[in-house]
C-alpha cells in the first residue's frame, strides 16, 4: 500500500492569474503625475457594417451601391450629420452626443491586416495583433500591459468582462474577469454560510470565493445605480443587457483606488447576413446596445472620464451590397471608434477609397486604407505612454512600418 | 478512518465525475481496481440513435441550397435591375445575388424601386427557409448535447466519459466556425473520438483526419497543392492551418523543435484531404482529391515522404504518431488533466514511456498512469470544469436536468459545449475555472439544481452515502447550519470534495 496525503493544504497561492490583478493600482512611468488613464477596448464580434454605422453620404455611389440599407429611406429616421458629410446611424445617440461634444471620432475605411473572411481567424488577427493568423495565445493589450510593467517596474493587472479571458487579454499580465448572467442569485446569508465552510475546509476556495463575493456587492451596488443614471434609464430595453452591466462594472473598477485601469469587453451580434435594417432588426438592435453600453460607461465613469480611451473595433466590415435576404455578407474595411474624455474627438479619419464598383476591394469589399493597428497604435503611444519601438516589436509584432497616427488624444 | 474508504473517494473524483451515493461502499476494499477494470472490455457502440455526419451534413447542404434559390428568386421577382452592379458573391458558399430594389434610370440618375408584392413575397418565403434551416443546425446540436449528457450522467464507465471530454478537447473542434461544424460537432466525438479512447492513438489521430468536423475547422478542404491541376486553374494555393496544428496541437507539440518548412511541408503533404461535394457518390464524407493534391516529396522533421497521393499524408501521421516527442506531449496533457499541475515530471516520463513502448496504445497508457502511487498520494488541486460539476450535480441528487439547461450553464461559465474559441481547447490547469466571479455562479446554480428533486434526499443521510467514513466534519457542520435543505444540498454539492479533484 502507498502513502495517501490527506487534502488539507494545497501548495499554491492566488496567484494564477485571475484573482491577483486588481489588488495594485497600475501607474504608469510615462504619465505625468497626477494622471491615471484607462483604457477599454470593446471588440465588437461578427463584423460590423460600417457604412451603415457611419454613412458616406457625400459619396457619389453611395446610393447606388447601398441601396435597401439607406437611413431614413422609406421614412426611417436619417442618419445624423456628424463631419465631413457622413452621417451617424440614429440609433447611436449617446455616441452622437460624444461626438458633438468633441470626445468620440471615427475611423473609416479602416482594417486590419487580415484579408480573408473567417470570423474565427479574424478575430483572431484583431486580438493577437500579429499580421496574419497562426498560432497565438497572447493578445495585444495584455502585451501592451507588460510593456507598463516594464515601464514603471510597477505590475499593471487587466479586467476582462466575460467568464474567460478572450485572446485580446491574455498573456503574462494578470487579469480579473467578471461576467454578468447566470442563474437567481443566492441570498447573502446563505453565501456567508458557504464562505465559512470554505473557511474551514479550504482556504483556497474560500479567498476566491470571497473575493467573488466583494465583486458581486461592487456589481449589485451598480445595478442599483442605473435607475438614477439617465441614460439608459431602468425603461431602457437596453438597461439589462448583460453587455450594459459589464459596461457598468468597467466604470466601477475603473474608478475605484485600487482598480485595474485597462480592460477588454466585447458584444455579439454583428453577423448581420439577414434582414439588416441599418435602424432597426439586427444592426439597430446591436447598435442601440453598443450604445447603451458607452453612455453607461460615461455616465459611470463620472470625472474619470476625462482620463479614458475607449477603443471600438470589429474583425473586418461587410458586403457594400445588400444580398439576398436583405442583409450583408463579410467583407473587409470597416469603421472604428476612439470614446473618452481624452479623445480628441469630433472628426470623421478617412482615407476614403470611394464606393465606385472600380474602386471595391475585390468587387465587393469597401477598400481598405487605414491599418487598425496605427490607431491603436496612436492611443496606446499618446494616452498610455508606450514606446513607438515597443508598440512596433511586442505589442504588435513585426509592424515597424506601421506607424502610429498622430493627434488622436487631447493631450499627447 | 479507513485508507481503502478515502481512496474509494479519491477514485471517484479523480477518474470519475465524483462521487456517487454508496459509492465508497460498492468500491470495496480495492477502489484502484475498480478504475481499472472500467478500461477492460470496453466497446463503444453508438446508441445515440443520431444520424451518421455524411447523413447530417447532406441534410444541410440540401438546406442551404434552399436558402440560396430562395434568395436568387427574390433577385428574379424583383424589378429588372438595369445596369446594377454584378453578382458580388463569391466563397463560402454565399450566393447572395446583387441588391435588388435600386436600379438606374435611364439617364443615369439614381433612383429607388419599389419592391413588388411579388417579392415580397419570396422573400417572406425565404425567410422561413433560412429559419428552418437554423432550426435543423439547432435541434441536430441539442440531440447530441443530450446524447452526451446522458451517457456521463448513467454511465458505469465515468473513466471512459473523462477520456472522452479528455479526447474530445485534445482534438478540439469549435461551432465558432459556423453551421458546418456546428451541425456535426457531437458526431464527430461519436464517430471520431469515441471508438479509440481506449484503443490506438494513431488510430484516432486517422478518424479525426478524416472527418469533415475537422477538415472544415481547420479550413483542410480548401486548401490546394499550389502547383497541383486545381491548384493551378483555380488559382489557389495552401492553407497550412490543419498542417500546423496537426504538428502543434495533435501530435508532437511546438517544443518538438520543428521549423516553418515542416510544417508548410506537412500542410503541402495533406492537400486533397478534403469533403466530398454534392457531385460525389457520397456527398459530405472525406474524400481524396488528386487533382488538388501538392505532387512531390517533402521532409518533414528530417524524415522524407516519396509522393504517393493519400498514402503520403497516412506515412506522415504515421511518423508523427511514433515520434517520442508525441508521446511527451501527450503524457503531459493526461497526467494533467487526471492528476493535477504539480504531478511529477518522473510521473509524465512512465507514463511517456508506456505510451512509446505499446505504440501508443491509449488503455494500456491509462493503465499506467492509474497504477502509479502518485496518481493517488498527490492532493486534490483541480478545480473541475463547469461541465463536470453540472454533470457531477446530475449524478449526485439524481436529477434529469434539461440538456439545454446544462449546455447554457457550462456557457455561461465560460466553457460553450464544442465552442472554444481557439483550436487549444479550452484550459486545463488546475485553477482555470476557479475565477471568483465563477465560484459564486456556481453556488447559485447549485441552489438551482438542489430544488429540483420533488422528493429530496435528506442532505445528511446524502453526505453520508457519498463519503461513508471519508465525511468531514466541516461538511456536516455545513450541512447542519444550511438554513434549509435546499441549501444543505447546495452546500454538499459546494464543498471542496466535489469542486476539487
Amino acid at each position: 500500500m502507498f502513502e495517501f496525503l490527506h487534502p488539507t493544504r494545497r501548495g499554491f497561492l492566488l496567484t494564477a492569474g485571475a484573482f491577483t490583478a486588481w489588488s495594485f493600482a497600475p501607474q504608469f512611468a510615462s504619465a505625468a503625475p497626477g494622471r491615471d488613464p484607462r483604457f477599454l477596448t470593446v471588440v465588437l464580434r461578427g463584423g460590423m457594417d460600417g457604412l451603415a454605422v457611419i454613412e458616406p453620404a457625400f459619396d457619389p455611389d453611395f446610393e447606388r451601391a447601398r441601396a435597401g440599407l439607406i437611413l431614413g429611406a422609406d421614412g426611417t429616421p436619417a442618419g445624423l450629420p456628424i463631419a465631413g458629410g457622413f452621417l451617424m446611424n440614429p440609433k447611436l445617440v449617446a455616441l452622437h452626443e460624444m461626438f458633438s461634444q468633441g470626445e468620440a471620432l471615427a475611423i473609416h475605411a479602416v482594417a486590419t491586416p487580415y484579408r480573408d473572411r473567417s470570423h474565427f481567424d479574424g478575430q483572431d488577427v484583431l486580438e493577437s495583433g500579429l499580421s496574419g493568423t497562426g498560432a497565438v495565445s497572447t493578445g495585444w493589450l495584455n502585451r501592451a500591459m507588460s510593456q507598463l510593467g516594464k515601464a514603471g517596474s510597477v505590475k499593471a493587472g487587466g479586467l476582462a468582462i466575460g467568464p474567460t479571458v478572450p485572446l485580446i487579454m491574455r498573456g503574462p499580465a494578470s487579469t480579473l474577469t467578471w461576467a454578468a448572467g447566470g442563474v437567481k442569485p443566492a441570498t447573502e446569508d446563505a453565501r456567508a454560510r458557504l464562505l465559512n465552510f470554505y473557511k474551514s475546509a479550504d482556504p483556497t476556495l474560500a479567498s476566491a470565493f470571497g473575493r467573488g463575493l466583494d465583486l458581486e456587492r461592487i456589481a449589485s451596488a451598480n445595478a442599483g445605480m442605473s435607475a438614477a443614471m439617465g441614460q439608459p434609464g431602468a425603461d431602457h430595453p437596453e438597461a439589462n443587457s448583460n453587455f450594459v452591466k459589464g459596461m457598468q462594472m468597467v466604470a466601477k473598477l475603473f474608478t475605484d483606488p485600487n482598480g485595474p485601469r485597462i480592460g477588454a469587453i466585447d458584444l455579439d451580434g454583428w453577423d448581420t447576413h439577414a434582414t439588416e435594417r441599418p435602424e432597426g432588426d439586427n444592426l439597430g438592435k446591436a447598435l442601440a446596445e453598443l450604445d447603451a453600453g458607452l453612455a453607461a460607461l460615461k455616465t459611470s465613469l463620472g470625472p474619470a472620464w476625462n482620463e479614458t480611451v475607449v477603443v471600438v473595433a470589429t474583425e473586418f466590415g461587410r458586403t457594400v451590397r445588400m444580398n439576398g435576404t436583405e442583409g450583408t455578407d463579410h467583407g473587409t474595411a470597416t469603421v472604428a471608434f476612439l470614446a473618452g474624455g481624452a479623445v480628441k474627438g469630433g472628426r470623421v479619419l478617412a482615407d476614403w477609397p470611394g464606393l465606385s464598383d472600380k474602386a471595391l476591394f475585390q468587387a465587393r469589399d469597401l477598400a481598405p486604407t487605414t491599418d487598425l493597428r496605427s490607431v491603436l497604435k496612436g492611443a496606446l503611444r499618446d494616452h498610455l505612454g508606450i514606446e513607438e519601438a515597443a508598440l512596433g516589436r511586442d505589442v504588435f509584432p513585426d509592424s515597424g512600418a506601421v506607424k502610429p497616427m498622430d493627434g488622436l488624444m487631447k493631450v499627447a | 478512518m479507513a485508507l481503502a474508504d478515502e481512496m474509494a473517494v479519491t477514485a471517484q473524483r479523480r477518474f470519475g465525475f465524483g462521487p456517487v451515493p454508496d459509492g465508497w461502499r460498492k468500491a470495496g476494499s480495492d477502489a484502484r481496481e475498480t478504475v481499472l477494470l472500467q478500461l477492460d472490455g470496453y466497446k463503444y457502440s453508438d446508441t445515440s440513435g443520431l444520424l451518421p455526419s455524411t447523413d447530417i451534413l447532406r441534410e444541410l447542404r440540401e438546406r442551404q441550397r434552399e436558402v440560396r434559390d430562395a434568395r436568387a428568386a427574390v433577385v428574379n421577382a424583383a424589378a429588372p435591375v438595369n445596369g446594377a452592379p454584378g453578382n458580388g458573391a463569391s466563397g463560402n458558399g454565399a450566393v447572395g445575388a446583387a441588391a435588388a430594389g435600386a436600379a438606374k434610370a435611364p439617364d443615369g440618375a439614381v433612383m429607388m424601386v419599389k419592391t413588388p408584392d411579388a417579392a415580397a413575397a419570396v422573400t417572406a418565403e425565404n425567410k422561413e427557409i433560412f429559419k428552418q434551416k437554423n432550426e435543423f443546425v439547432r435541434i441536430q446540436f441539442e440531440n447530441e448535447a443530450a446524447y452526451r449528457q446522458q451517457a456521463a450522467v448513467t454511465s458505469d464507465r465515468p473513466l471512459i466519459e473523462r477520456l472522452t471530454d479528455f479526447w474530445a478537447g485534445h482534438f478540439c473542434i469549435s461551432c465558432s466556425k459556423g453551421e458546418d461544424v456546428r451541425v456535426i460537432a457531437g458526431a464527430y466525438e461519436r464517430e471520431a473520438i469515441r471508438p479509440y479512447v481506449t484503443g490506438r492513438f494513431r488510430d484516432m489521430l486517422g478518424a479525426i483526419m478524416h472527418h469533415p468536423a475537422m477538415l472544415y475547422y481547420l479550413d483542410n478542404h480548401v486548401s490546394f497543392g499550389p502547383t497541383s491541376k486545381a491548384g493551378q486553374k483555380q488559382k489557389k494555393g495552401l492553407n497550412e492551418n490543419l498542417g500546423r496544428e496537426l504538428m502543434e496541437l495533435h501530435t508532437v507539440g511546438v517544443k518538438a523543435g520543428y521549423n516553418q518548412t515542416d510544417v508548410t511541408n506537412a500542410a503541402r503533404i495533406i492537400t486533397g484531404w478534403g469533403i466530398a461535394g454534392d457531385k460525389d457518390p457520397s456527398p459530405g464524407a472525406f474524400k481524396f482529391d488528386p487533382n488538388r493534391h501538392e505532387p512531390g516529396a517533402f521532409t518533414v522533421m528530417g524524415t522524407p515522404f516519396a509522393e504517393g497521393g493519400e498514402a503520403q499524408g497516412e506515412a506522415l501521421l504515421d511518423m508523427l504518431a511514433a515520434h517520442p516527442a508525441t508521446a511527451q506531449h501527450i503524457a503531459e496533457k493526461l497526467v494533467r488533466h487526471f492528476v493535477g499541475d504539480k504531478a511529477s515530471p518522473a510521473l509524465v516520463e512512465t507514463v511517456a514511456k508506456r505510451f512509446r513502448a505499446t505504440n501508443g496504445d491509449l488503455r494500456e497508457t491509462m493503465l499506467t498512469l492509474v497504477k502509479a502511487p502518485e496518481a493517488w498520494s498527490l492532493a486534490p488541486a483541480k478545480v473541475i470544469s463547469p461541465y463536470d460539476m453540472a454533470i457531477c450535480c446530475e449524478r449526485i441528487l439524481a436529477l434529469n436536468t434539461d440538456p439545454k439547461k446544462v449546455v447554457n450553464f457550462a456557457r455561461v461559465l465560460g466553457q460553450p459545449l464544442w465552442t472554444p474559441r481557439s483550436p487549444n481547447g479550452f484550459p486545463d490547469n488546475d485553477m482555470a475555472w476557479a475565477a471568483p466571479n465563477a465560484l459564486v455562479k456556481r453556488f447559485d446554480y447549485a441552489l438551482q439544481l438542489a430544488g429540483q428533486p420533488k422528493t429530496p434526499p435528506e442532505p445528511m443521510e446524502l453526505a453520508s452515502a457519498l463519503f461513508g467514513p471519508a465525511l468531514k466534519s466541516d461538511m456536516q457542520t455545513a450541512i447542519k447550519r444550511a438554513a434549509s435543505r435546499r441549501e444543505a444540498l447546495a452546500m454538499i454539492v459546494m464543498s471542496p470534495e466535489i469542486q476539487v479533484r
